[in-house]
């Protein structure tokens, strides 16, 4: 259902201010680029390679600084989804102004590892936010208003009243019961962000079911299975939306990190090396 | 006549009477103390044991011989009985005075048991209670019939009720509920005279079952182990091997005529009057303590101290007469008696209240000084205090220009301010000065407590204020003497929560102005039941059925606890003859409302998307915290920021909390009109900040009242912390880096302080990365929602 429009999100963050920007960027630089052989008088290499460079690598600091600033709660200049709007679009203009910054050459040298390293960790970002753009409504139509502990508390309540029914169940049910605790998985491992684990609640559930045992106890055991299945199901979307919420990070800032210094490496090479040849 | 045996007879020796023996003593008088019981303090002594005994009012000094500290019953009397035998009190006790004769320097007091005491001056200590109210029904002479509970332990596996919905009996029930089985027996249908604390705490233990109750019970009488009792629903008999009735005490009045003291009038509750040096209407007779008109032990102590002074001769000045001296510092030429005079004398509403009453709330007040033209206060400021006019005039400003186009004078001994302090909204005005004007800004808890107390304060500002409503809501420009009459009919009621206003269909015989609280606007639509809208504090309902003369086409029914001023349709008509640009208003608002009403019905959702938010706070929210679930990411940096910038402690749950329609209120402070977390906290340690934030100061002594109060959950009882962790720490994560440290202190109360001391707002809304939260005006969402501005 629409919500009033008082929310604003990091995308649209004071009406795309700076998507317009990086836009602008982007596109006079490319203009630039492209128009290079008309432009007389200047030195394209040293324009492209140095000018150029230079600012990327500015923008490079400044993405990385998001880091610090995020961390700086009780000061620090404005809000912070302003920081990460120009985050975003700062560094998907990075992925069009290294390659024109690269003359579109990649090398298997320090320079191309830098192209390419830089490159990656931009994608991570994007992945990030499609994930951004992705999870989060899914996570809360998922939970429908109850929180981690809650699920895991119905949980919990379930397991309880299947002990006390044990007594009255057969071995064969008592044995999909006890099956059931020893082998369901909620979440872990690196494995699930791409597959959920299986539901044994579930299992167990269709297991007792397939016994056909005609007793009180056993299709109440079956019911309490049947709604822990659902928490379970709920709990292991859960775990892999949120888990995929974060794991992006740790690609990404390792990445930035390893970008930067490697970035950094390749500039310092230019500078010592190269500016002679220009 | 002989010569009298003693310069000065005490009677009583409550507090009052026991300090003014020890001051006797220290200043060598010639003195006998008189009580009627077989010990000290008799009132105190039969405090609950254990009790903690405050030593309030917190900002009044103590001046007198015994010593006072907050404490547990038994240390406060244990050094009080030091200090009385240190200095060789002369008491005698079982000694109970049953009248005064004689004058001043040869009164003749007569005991019960034939023998009499004769005393130069007399001071009367008897408090009030020594007269406590009794049951008067059959079987109340029975020997399990009781009016004091000392100890609760010394009861158990006992069927016990207690009468009473006063503080007494709570305490005494939910004591006495640890061991036996307990009844509270209630008069009226809810506790709402208790402290807020102790209100909570029986509901709690009634809602739990700890503690059975009878609700609107009226004893008919007491049998050997049974309780009759008289309730709506028939005669109830409650099994009951032991009864404690806390009805409350009375001034002994038979007692204190016939010591030749008057009453000002028959109310049975009226004390005597006294001068400013406590003397009564008998020269060299004086009445202090509760008898006097204050209950509190320290004010008891120091009059005691006083009259003994006063009786010596020395022109001592109260104890609290350099205090109110350093409030007058900007005005020199004014002292102390003659403002107090000019108070009593210029301003109507204070005209009735006592001396005493009079200085207790010039202690609380602040004087200030303004020249021509200053503000005093600011339209949209967040104070709640009330003014009143000692010299000068002042002008109201009805609209934001400046120098304004409307505005209204008010003169020496008006009053302005009380619409923030009804309603706990922002000032609805700016006032500034007219010339130089002298001013008394008094406190809102020292106005609630008056007009709790003092019925010709509350009837008097009630009369100003439904008019100046009237003026300010319905008919600004209009002068007042067009509104006077209809103001003079119009009734002030009030609602508690969910309680109707009126019904859709009912004859349209009236409207209400809401002066306080907010209301939520229903319509039957199929078989739903949908919210049309919410109407807040400062605005009408049922004024459409006025101008269509058609019955009520929606129920109203008050969101929160609210108070309307009821205006009958005829006065309305009349107002609108005189006022005609009101029947346009009027008119305006009703195509508004008709709109919103179709919009609503075709999009039921977004009713109960308002009712959600108002059931969240919003009926009483001045700012709430609101999170968009389709933008939460989950990252937490909101309860870090939240931590990092407030002692290492996060003020805000984010997961924690209800959603509607990816609306998530996190548990954070709604930072409330009337905040319920203020309303008992017995330091005074919650304050409310000019912009309206509501916080806790290091005043807190960790009662936990306020967390038990805030509906809402969200204060916490915290250890607090010392120690920071920079940036680079917490940027690695900070294992074992953190230097925060819990300090040894006692718990305190910590909430959110909206970050009123930070730049940029509330952290947790700087620090949020995609724009979930925010921190809004409920009233903005609402008025989001419904299309009304």
């Amino acid at each position: 259902m629409a919500v009033a429009p008082m929310h604003d999100g990091f995308l649209v963050h004071k009406r795309f201010r700076y998507g317009w920007l990086a836009l602008l960027l982007v596109g006079f630089v490319a203009a630039a680029f492209f128009y290079r052989d008309r432009l007389e008088g200047i030195n394209v290499d040293l324009v492209f390679g140095y000018g150029l460079g230079g600012l990327a690598l500015a923008i490079m600091l400044l993405l990385t600084w998001f880091g610090v600033r995020k961390r700086s709660y009780a000061k620090g200049a404005g809000p912070l989804k302003g920081w990460l709007s120009a985050h975003v679009y700062l560094g998907i203009a990075l992925i069009f102004l290294v390659p024109m910054h690269g003359g579109f050459v990649i090398e298997p040298d320090i320079h191309g590892l830098a192209y390419v390293l830089v490159l990656i960790t931009a994608f991570t970002g994007v992945l990030g936010i499609a994930f951004y753009g992705l999870y989060p409504r899914r996570v809360a139509a998922n939970r429908d208003g109850l929180t981690f502990d809650d699920m895991v508390k119905r949980m919990a309540e379930v397991d309880i009243e299947i002990r006390g029914l044990s007594p009255k169940l057969s071995e064969a049910a008592n044995d999909v019961v006890r099956g059931e605790v020893a082998n369901l998985r909620i979440g872990g491992g690196v494995r699930m962000l791409f597959v959920k684990p299986r539901n044994r609640s579930r299992h167990a559930q269709m297991a007792l079911h397939r016994l056909a045992i005609d007793n009180d106890a056993a299709r109440r055991a079956e019911a309490l299975l049947e709604r822990k299945a659902d928490v379970v199901d709920r709990l292991q979307r859960d775990i892999q939306m949120r888990s995929r919420l974060r794991v992006w990070l740790l690609l990404h800032v390792p990445l930035s990190l390893a970008a930067l210094a490697v970035v950094i490496s390749h500039g310092v090479g230019m500078l010592v090396f190269g500016l002679g040849s220009v | 006549m002989g010569v009298s045996e003693f310069q000065v007879a005490i009677i009583g020796s409550g507090p009052a009477g026991l300090s003014a023996g020890a001051r006797a003593a220290a200043r060598g008088l010639s003195h006998l103390v008189l009580e009627r019981s077989d010990g000290p303090c008799n009132t105190i002594f039969r405090f609950q044991k254990g009790k903690h005994v405050m030593a309030q009012p917190a900002h009044a000094p103590l001046r007198s011989e015994l010593p006072f500290e907050d404490g547990r019953r038994e240390d406060v009397l244990a050094a009080w009985h030091g200090r009385a035998e240190e200095l060789g009190v002369n008491l005698l006790y079982n000694a109970d005075v049953i009248g005064i004769t004689g004058v001043a320097g040869a009164f003749t007091i007569a005991l019960a048991d034939g023998s009499e005491v004769t005393a130069a001056a007399v001071v009367l200590a008897v408090g009030l209670q020594g007269n406590l109210n009794t049951l008067r029904v059959p079987g109340a002479e029975l020997e399990h019939v009781g009016y004091q509970l000392d100890d609760p332990d010394e009861y158990e596996h006992e069927r016990i009720s207690v009468i009473g919905a006063g503080d007494a009996a709570i305490e005494n029930a939910l004591a006495l509920a640890a061991h036996n089985d307990v009844t509270i027996i209630n008069r009226s249908g809810e506790f709402a005279r208790a402290k807020k604390a102790n209100e909570s705490a029986v509901l709690a233990a009634i809602e739990s079952g700890r503690l059975g109750v009878v609700y609107n019970a009226n004893t008919q009488a007491v049998e050997s182990d049974t309780l009759v009792l008289e309730t709506p629903d028939g005669e109830a008999r409650v099994p009951c091997e032991r009864l404690i009735a806390r009805l409350g005490a009375a001034p002994p009045r038979k007692l204190v005529e016939a010591c030749g003291v008057s009453f000002p009038n028959e109310d049975r509750n009226a004390l005597p009057e006294v001068s400013a040096k406590y003397e009564s209407n008998v020269p060299g007779l004086y009445v202090v303590g509760a008898l006097g008109g204050f209950p509190l032990i320290k004010q008891a102590l120091n009059q005691g101290y006083e009259v003994i002074e006063h009786i010596i001769g020395e022109d001592v000045e109260p104890a609290d007469t350099p205090l109110l001296r350093e409030k007058l510092v900007a005005v020199p030429e004014w002292s102390v008696d003659a403002f107090l005079e000019a108070v009593r004398d210029r301003v109507p509403i204070f005209s009735e209240l006592n001396g005493l009453v009079l200085r207790d709330t010039m202690l609380e007040s602040d004087v200030h000084k303004f020249t021509d033209g200053e503000t005093v206060l600011r339209r949209n400021d967040y104070t709640n205090s009330l003014y009143v006019v000692i010299e000068g005039a002042v002008c109201v400003h009805l609209d934001d220009e400046v120098p304004p186009k409307a505005s209204v004078t008010l003169g020496q001994g008006a009053f302005f301010g009380e619409m923030g302090l009804i309603s706990g909204r922002r000032r609805a005005a700016t006032v500034s000065a007219v010339g130089d004007v002298l001013l008394l800004e008094v406190p809102r808890r020292r106005m609630i407590a008056l007009r709790a107390s003092v019925a010709a304060v509350r009837e008097s500002m009630d009369r100003e204020a439904i008019a100046r409503s009237i003026q300010a809501h319905l008919a600004p420009g209009l002068d007042r003497e067009s509104i006077d009459d209809i103001a003079a009919t119009a009734t002030i009621h009030s609602w508690a929560k969910g309680r109707v206003l009126f019904n859709e269909g009912e004859d349209g015989d009236s409207l209400h102005l809401i002066r306080s609280g907010s209301v939520l606007v229903r319509k039957k639509i199929g078989d739903h039941d949908v919210v049309l809208n919410y109407v807040a504090a400062g605005n009408c309902v049922g004024e459409m059925a006025m101008v269509s003369g058609e019955p009520r086409n929606a129920t109203v029914a008050a969101a929160a606890d609210c108070e309307t001023i009821r205006i009958e349709r005829d006065d309305f008509e009349r107002l609108m003859d005189r006022h005609p640009s009101l029947r346009e208003q009027i008119e305006g608002v009703r195509t508004a409302r008709t709109a919103i009403t179709e919009r609503m019905a075709e999009s039921p959702d977004q009713g109960s998307l308002i009712e959600f938010l108002v059931d969240q706070g919003g009926k009483e929210a001045t700012d709430i915290l609101l999170i968009d679930e389709t933008l939460c990411v989950g990252c937490d940096n909101c309860e870090r920021a939240c931590a990092a910038t407030h002692d290492k402690i996060t003020r805000l749950d984010r997961e924690a909390g209800p959603s509607y329609a990816n609306m998530h209120v996190p548990t954070s402070c709604r930072h409330c009109e009337h905040p319920h977390c203020m309303s008992d906290c017995p330091p005074d340690a919650i304050k409310r900040a000019a912009e309206g934030e509501v916080y806790i100061t290091d005043a807190c002594i960790g009662c936990g009242n306020c967390q038990r109060n805030c509906p809402y959950g969200v204060i916490q009882m915290a250890e607090p912390t010392i120690g920071q962790r920079g940036w680079l720490a917490s940027l690695v994560g900070g294992f074992g880096l953190s230097r925060a440290e819990v300090s040894e202190g006692p718990k305190q109360a910590v909430k959110c302080d909206m970050c009123m001391n930070l730049e940029g707002g509330p952290a947790c809304v700087r620090a949020c990365p995609t724009g979930a939260a925010i921190r809004v005006h409920p009233n903005e969402v609402i008025e989001l929602i419904t299309g009304e501005s």
